[in-house]
């Protein structure tokens, strides 16, 4: 027999497969009985052996070898028309899945895959009644060949329900968009938001006091020494400190995107794109130009400084009984890398705008009315109980929230044409959203008294991955590009997922 | 296949705007008043009580203006649900559902029959009584963009679900 048809037969898992049910096994049952597990360890010391603890370890035995079994009853094959998988230990499930619904097959890898040689498959098909389908661990060659074998006979399929319409190319090619080079990968850290570690740091010593009342130890005491330490706080000591957390978040960064991104490599092969990245676990992305269904770019602060870009694709993610929503970002972008994504999902000429429109200024004046109102009255108030420091702290705020609310009016803006919307703004950084008419969902125009007084309304799109708002605007305008969005989605027959 | 692409002028695309709805039903009204009026029984008698028995230990006249204003807001509360119903309006198009509500904060949806995922109708136990039900339909656009019609008579709920539901189907066989 040939190699190439080793396929048509039923087909185990490899070996390994076994580590990674029992691990998931594992986890599962760490997720139901982590506080009895919890409980084991502090009881610690106290007595040797419990009875609890023979009951637990009996569980897990006990759950060994059914898992054990479940390897052995774990089969896949390939037919003309469908993969098939066929598994269970109990019960006997067999999953036939047409080669015309998958959409795609992807490989994800974590270092204990690695260590091994070997790769989980998972295989991602349209429509909201499927699960979503996994094969736990088979070797790479073995997995890459089966990729492909599925994919030609998708092809055959796909070409056979095709003809009148005639697909004339299907050439899978791949073709590369970006790959980083260690360095980039460093300069790319270098740029990511810091404001996420340092909010995860304050709430990484707020645990730590929880955890340090638990055990009887008083947190006041640690305040004291603080505070002992403090009563020398100098200029210099508090700029160190500074200094100190903002190294400690950059590493972080820098040590959190070499994990994730890692020898990222990202290009387009037929009509989907794809990105491999990780250090530890290899993950691969696909997204298909028609599940896509928002395209995002932007800048952050850092990023800005340096010019990057990132991309993120948000995908409506079938196959799944929940309505979820996947996305995946691809950082260290440039203009160039962009414009090519435009072009290669929505054609040429996709995202250009004669005109681009601003929100009203009511959407400022309206959000700063209230930021007044609120801090104000707390101003007012500590005045009243003649409070010094207080209000000016409270004042510098309020001018500084007022002037982020004045940024983010003036670079909100959006633009219609004959297919896309557009919709742009941020406050420090700059997100863009690119969203062509058909895959809205449908439609909101929402209008408080404030905005029905002035004749405003704020136009709400909603899509299968998430919501756009534009808001503040004429209501007239608001009108019509529903009306238009509307008749782009009721005249398509496209795919929308 | 029957294949045209002829030019839509802008000002062609149909509009949203000046098209008749239709109100929900009057005894709606009712349901509504009896869900609210259960609501102010529950809270009223609670008031009552608490006033009553002076837990937070206030003056007379404080209790007689904490009363003022619990009757003001039940009267405004009314009023909103008896002046909010009217303008809970419906309209079907060939190929959408439009809803909107809203006194104070408006409301306007419009949802496309092919992008919808499913439509359901419900009964509540008041509803039962009126012989009412409310229509659910969904999208994939999330929970949010969900849209609920209450205050349907139940055989228009059902019909306008079969409605719906053959247009989403026959628009997929296009």
């Amino acid at each position: 027999m040939k190699k190439s048809d080793v396929f048509s037969l039923p087909q185990r898992q490899s070996k390994f497969a076994i580590i990674f049910i029992i691990l998931r096994l594992v986890k599962n049952l760490f997720k139901q009985l982590w506080p009895f597990v919890i409980a084991i360890f502090i009881g610690r010391g106290n007595s040797s052996f419990d009875t609890l603890e023979i009951a637990l370890s009996g569980v897990g035995i006990f759950g060994i070898i059914p898992s054990v079994i479940s390897y052995y009853k774990f089969y896949f094959q390939l037919s003309e028309k469908e993969l098939i998988i066929n598994k269970g230990l109990f019960k006997k499930v067999k999953l036939n899945i047409p080669f015309e619904r998958i959409q795609s097959v992807n490989f994800r890898q974590t270092f204990i895959h690695r260590f091994f040689k070997v790769t989980e498959v998972e295989i991602e098909t349209a429509g909201s009644s499927e699960q979503e389908t996994k094969i736990d661990a088979i070797e790479i060659p073995m997995a890459e060949l089966l990729r492909k074998r599925i994919l030609e006979k998708k092809e055959a399929v796909d070409l056979k329900g095709n003809e009148e319409i005639g697909i004339l190319d299907i050439q899978q090619e791949k073709e590369s968009i970006l790959q980083l080079s260690q360095r980039e990968l460093i300069k790319v850290g270098l740029v990511q938001n810091h404001f996420r570690p340092i909010g995860l740091m304050i709430g990484a010593f707020g645990s730590l006091f929880f955890y340090l009342y638990t055990f009887d130890y008083d947190p006041r005491d640690f305040f004291k020494q603080i505070y002992n330490y403090g009563e020398q706080l100098t200029v210099l000591n508090i700029s160190a400190l500074i200094l100190l957390l903002i190294i400690a978040s950059v590493v972080f960064s820098i040590i959190t995107t070499v994990f994730r991104h890692f020898n990222l490599h990202f290009w387009r092969m037929g009509n989907k794109f794809q990105v491999v990245q990780g250090l530890l676990t290899r993950q691969e992305f696909a997204a298909l130009d028609n599940k896509i269904q928002i395209l995002n770019w932007g800048q952050n602060p850092f990023e800005r400084l340096v010019g990057f870009y990132n991309i993120i694709f948000r995908q409506a993610k079938s196959g799944d009984e929940k309505k979820t929503v996947s996305q995946f970002k691809i950082p260290g972008c440039n203009l160039d890398h962009v414009s090519f994504v435009k072009e290669a999902w929505l054609g040429k000429d996709s995202g250009s705008f004669e005109e681009y429109h601003q929100v009203s200024h009511h959407y400022f004046f309206h959000k700063a009315m209230y930021q007044c109102l609120f801090f104000g009255g707390i101003i007012i108030g500590l005045i009243y109980f003649k409070m010094i420091i207080g209000p000016i702290v409270l004042g510098v705020l309020l001018a500084l929230i007022l002037w982020l609310s004045w940024i983010n009016y003036r670079k909100k803006r959006f633009a219609v044409n004959d297919r896309e919307l557009y919709i742009g703004g941020g406050t420090l950084g700059l997100r863009h959203a690119l969203l062509p008419m058909y895959k809205v969902q449908d439609i909101k125009i929402i209008e408080n008294p404030y905005q029905w007084r002035r004749g405003l309304a704020t136009l709400i799109i909603h899509t299968a991955a998430g919501t756009i708002r534009i808001p503040y605007i004429p209501k007239e305008t608001a009108l019509d590009i529903l009306d238009k969005l509307i008749y782009h989605v009721e005249i398509s027959n496209k795919p929308w997922i | 296949m029957d294949f045209t692409n002829e030019q839509i002028k802008p000002e062609d695309i149909p509009s949203v705007q000046n098209i008749e709805f239709s109100g929900l039903d009057q005894n709606y009204l009712t349901v509504e008043l009896i869900a609210k009026g259960l609501f102010w029984l529950v809270l009223g008698i609670g008031a009552i009580v608490f006033i009553y028995i002076n837990v937070w230990d206030i003056a007379q006249w404080q209790q007689y203006a904490l009363f003022i204003f619990l009757i003001i807001w039940m009267v405004i509360s009314f009023a909103l649900t008896v002046f909010g119903f009217r303008k809970k309006k419906y309209a079907l198009r060939e190929r959408d559902i439009i809803y909107q509500s809203g006194l104070i904060w408006r409301n306007f949806t419009v949802l496309p029959f092919n992008r919808v995922q499913h439509a359901e109708v419900q009964q509540g136990p008041i509803d039962r009584i009126f012989e009412l039900s409310r229509l659910k339909i969904y999208t994939a656009g999330g929970s949010s963009s969900d849209l609920v019609i209450a205050g349907l008579p139940l055989e228009r709920a059902q019909n306008l679900k079969h409605f719906i539901l053959h247009q989403t189907s026959g628009n997929e066989e296009e």
